[in-house]
């Protein structure tokens, strides 16, 4: 180890990162995508949650209790799986795709951040046409992917899976 | 006379009781949490929130019934994401409990 002490005051030296401490090499879009239906999930619920019955006529306190918590736990989901889903997404875009990629998928970038950018949308708002376009934008993720992985028959082993999930 | 007996206790034991309700099938009509009378002096009809006994598991359920067929009933969730007959299959008239009172 010495030498090398004294052999770097003379030679030019480069940095090697490795883009994960456990270059463990296991990428995969399906649990954005499961993320990304429970978010959907969870808002066709919220929609579907009507007021006690009787209401506004007669209010239930107890009643509106149970839909208060029935709607806080569904909001509370949605917003964990949304911030799962831009997690999840953020790992494929920073430590799997690699600059070679963008060559062949020039709108790499642009897909991640709009993807991204659904997710912050569906924490924001009980939209069901935005959670659906997350769903979907996930499943463009995907599709490049497995592109990118040279395995593109994957792709519609995931679809099988996960557009099925309720 | 012990299965007289014991049909008769059945049969008084539902006249008129109280079930109270867990979870969000029958939301809004029924409330988690809440306590109703139910009794089994009413035929149940279509519409009805029906108190059962599950065969597969023995447990207690109220769902509202979609359909009265020749043999038992077809149960329904007042929500999409509750469970029903599609689940647990029709319900026998003998399982039946009592027709809850709104």
């Amino acid at each position: 180890m010495e030498i090398t002490k004294y052999l770097s005051k003379i030679l030019p030296e480069v940095i090697a990162e490795a883009h994960c401490d456990i270059p463990c090499s296991i990428y995969e879009p399906t649990p954005a995508k499961i993320a990304a239906m429970t978010v959907l999930r969870m808002v066709l619920q919220i929609n579907e949650l009507q007021p006690p019955s009787g209401f506004p006529a007669t209010i239930d306190i107890d009643a509106m209790k149970v839909l208060q918590n029935s709607l806080v736990r569904r909001i509370g989901v949605k917003e964990e799986h949304a911030q799962l889903c831009k997690k999840e997404l953020l790992i494929l875009w920073t430590d799997f795709f690699k600059p070679e990629h963008l060559e062949k998928f020039p709108k790499l970038h642009d897909i991640f951040w709009k993807a991204a950018k659904l997710c912050s949308k569906n924490k924001q708002e009980v939209n069901e046409d935005a959670a659906r376009e997350l769903a979907a934008k996930v499943d463009e993720i995907a599709k490049i992917f497995y592109e990118a992985k040279g395995a593109p028959e994957r792709y519609e082993g995931y679809r099988t899976i996960t557009d099925k999930l309720f | 006379m012990k299965d007289i007996v014991r049909l008769l206790i059945n049969f008084f034991r539902h006249l008129l009781f109280l079930v109270k309700v867990e979870g969000e099938s029958g939301w809004p009509t029924l409330v988690s949490g809440k306590r109703y009378l139910a009794t089994n002096l009413i035929l149940p009809q279509q519409g009805d929130f029906l108190v059962f006994r599950n065969q597969h598991d023995c447990e207690v359920y109220v769902k509202q019934i979609a359909e009265v067929r020749r043999n038992g009933y077809m149960m329904e969730s007042t929500v999409s994401w509750g469970s029903s007959s599609r689940d647990f299959g029709m319900i026998p008239f003998r399982a039946t409990l009592g027709v809850v009172l709104l």
